[in-house]
């Protein structure tokens, strides 16, 4: 089954002063339970690629289908509402409210789709279980490394049971032993869930990690391979 | 969560949010101090005028207010005093004779309203009786007494027990001469009453004026007078032919100062308010602008922006909720102090007193005017708060999330 499809995305930004070409013509389709690497050098448009699929920002040209709806149909308020509960994000900072704790970061999400508290809370308490946090979960984001900090991130991005997860170079800022812990996270949700995930990347560690590695180049997919071996 | 997610914010940033709330406590905590000294300017000086000069209603012949002359007068007064009393919310009531006279000493002589009173009545409705400084209330003199104003006595070269002639005309149109003696000089707080007013027995006055009962005036002093509209109603139906003026229209520039300080007030929390939304603008787009990052993570995991809205908006309440109960509770505490201490203005009180103001003002605010600030802050920080909210609700999520 199909949880993405791209077809002939083009993106220019500036179109009426210096235009960029971020993307120019880029087509491919994910599907379910693949842990997907989209890699390439700083300014091939890896972001600009995930926020296109993400629904954070909208194509100049082609079409994006997510489990099978069309975006570019959708209003801002259709399109958050979507976000919510389709798409879980993780970015490469800034993803944690600091005013509020590891448990409550998790659970504002499942708020904001209108569940219970005693659910919320249950699990909530089982993902930071699941990305190795236990007892953390009244520590702030300023109390906790950067490596936690992005795991908290992941386990509130499964939290809203999204089709996928987007994450944009997620392991940017961290160091090789925090960068293989959410890696290995996250291919141990992929394994055991099935849960879909497309991350970008230029660091060689985490692609070796990927089971379909997307390679973009000045805007346009360069190689698309689908590794058999697990690492 | 949102309030929780609110509250957080509002202290993240201490010192500013400090600032900004320390500025809305000391601005109430003036405002009330201004309001309630202004109201308590204000009580004493009207309760004042009403005390001792107009009493809460008047009674007229209809053409009396036009011209001033002792034909213009109510007939059967003294029984309809007597009548109007009956009502009990009435407290007292008098009937007055107004004669306009040449007042003549051994040294000058100047023109002069002669009221003509009831000493028994008069003192229950203006409690005249108090405002003598020397001499007696009548009493001192055997024969046609007379009370007289400090300034007018000077002005006469007149002391206790001086000889005075009253001139004027009677009904049928002579000249009439009478002598009065000195009983008391009083010191009204109406430099008209001290200076061009001087009141003599009723009797002694109506003896002249070719009708013993003549009343030119029917004064009276209510118990409750927020009632005072009833009152007036009963007092016409007993002289329907007769003008029953409140006070209010009786003495328009009192009520027009009621209202002057009523638009001070107004003016004063007006500005204050006004100020209070830039301060409030400044602080929270200042915490919009450190954000934007965050509020665009925020948007882009989904919350939508009437929940981003509402976020920004109760992150500013907060403020003005924190704020105002600081604020009320000090100005409260100030005023209470001061309405049972006093304010005193001996300092500038010449001044004051030239114009009937007392010179050690008590303080007081109604429970009317905490309400009115405190909604007055609640909108203030709402009407500050939608710039900031929509400055919020404005980014788009992946451009935010570009800025470093
Ligand atoms: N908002 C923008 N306005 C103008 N140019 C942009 C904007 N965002 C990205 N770009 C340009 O688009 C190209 C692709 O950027 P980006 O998608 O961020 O690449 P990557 O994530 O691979 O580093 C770059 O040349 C970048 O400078
Ligand atoms: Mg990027």
């Amino acid at each position: 089954m199909k949880v993405i499809e791209a077809k002939n995305i083009t993106k220019v930004y500036n179109a009426d002063k210096v235009p960029v070409n971020a993307l120019r013509g880029v087509s491919f389709s994910v599907d379910k339970g693949e842990f997907t690497a989209i890699v390439g050098p700083s300014g091939c448009g890896k972001s600009t690629l995930l926020n296109i699929v993400g629904g954070l920002d909208s194509p100049s040209e082609g079409e994006i289908t997510i489990d099978g709806k069309d975006l570019s149909n959708l209003k801002e308020n259709k399109l958050i509402d979507f976000r919510l509960n389709k798409i879980g994000f993780v970015f490469q900072s800034y993803n944690l409210i600091p005013v509020l704790t590891a448990k409550e970061n998790i659970s504002l999400i499942m708020e904001l789709q209108g569940l219970s508290k005693k659910a919320r809370d249950d699990r909530a308490m089982e993902l930071l279980k699941a990305v190795g946090l236990e007892g953390k979960e009244h520590k702030k984001p300023s109390e906790l490394s950067g490596g936690q900090q992005q795991r908290v991130a992941v386990a509130r991005a499964l939290a809203s049971e999204p089709s996928f997860i987007l994450a944009d170079e997620p392991t940017a800022n961290l160091d090789s032993v925090s960068t293989n812990n959410l890696l290995d996270i996250m291919a141990e949700m992929n394994r055991e869930k099935g849960t879909t995930f497309i991350f970008s990347t230029h660091d060689q560690r985490v692609i070796n990690k990927a089971r379909r590695v997307i390679k973009l180049d000045d805007g346009l997919i360069v190689s698309d391979d689908n590794m058999v071996l697990n690492p | 969560m949102l309030f929780t997610i609110a509250w957080r914010n509002v202290w993240r940033q201490k010192v500013r949010s400090l600032v900004i709330i320390g500025a809305m406590v000391v601005g109430l905590w003036g405002l009330i101090f201004a309001i309630g000294f202004m109201s308590g300017f204000m009580d004493s000086y009207l309760s004042n005028a009403l005390k001792y000069e107009y009493s809460h209603i008047q009674v007229h012949h209809p053409d009396f207010k036009q011209d001033q002359e002792i034909k213009y007068n109510i007939k059967q007064g003294i029984k309809k005093v007597a009548e109007i009393v009956t009502d009990t919310n009435v407290k007292a009531a008098t009937h007055r004779t107004i004669v306009n006279a040449m007042i003549g000493s051994a040294k000058a002589s100047s023109g002069v309203k002669v009221l003509g009173v009831d000493s028994l009545l008069e003192k229950e409705v203006t409690s005249f009786d108090q405002l003598i400084t020397d001499g007696t209330y009548f009493k001192s003199v055997k024969r046609n007494p007379l009370l007289i104003g400090e300034k007018l006595a000077e002005k006469l070269k007149v002391k206790l027990r001086s000889k005075i002639v009253l001139t004027f005309q009677n009904l049928e149109g002579e000249i009439v001469s009478e002598a009065f003696r000195v009983a008391g000089i009083f010191n009204a707080k109406s430099p008209i009453l001290n200076e061009t007013v001087v009141m003599v027995n009723f009797r002694d006055i109506n003896k002249n004026l070719g009708d013993k009962n003549l009343v030119s005036e029917i004064a009276v002093y209510l118990n409750d007078v927020d009632k005072i509209e009833e009152s007036q109603e009963a007092i016409s139906s007993i002289l329907p032919d007769y003008r029953v003026e409140k006070w209010d229209k009786l003495a328009p520039e009192l009520s027009l100062i009621v209202q002057q300080s009523k638009t001070n007030v107004f003016i004063l929390v007006t500005i204050f308010m006004t100020a209070l939304i830039f301060g409030i603008i400044n602080t929270m787009l200042m915490a919009v602008l450190e954000r934007i990052k965050e509020l665009g993570m925020l948007m882009a995991i989904g919350m939508n922006r009437i929940k981003v809205f509402t976020m920004i908006i109760i992150e500013t309440i907060f403020l003005g909720l924190v704020a105002c109960p600081v604020g009320l509770f000090l100005g409260h505490l100030t005023i209470s102090y001061f309405n049972g201490n006093g304010f005193d203005l001996s300092d500038y009180s010449q001044g004051l007193e030239k114009f009937g103001y007392e010179t050690v003002i008590y303080p007081i605010i109604s429970g009317n005017h905490y309400f009115m600030l405190s909604m007055g802050i609640f909108i203030t920080t709402i009407v500050a708060s939608i710039y900031p909210a929509l400055k919020a609700i404005k980014l788009k999520p992946a451009e935010a999330l570009r800025k470093i």
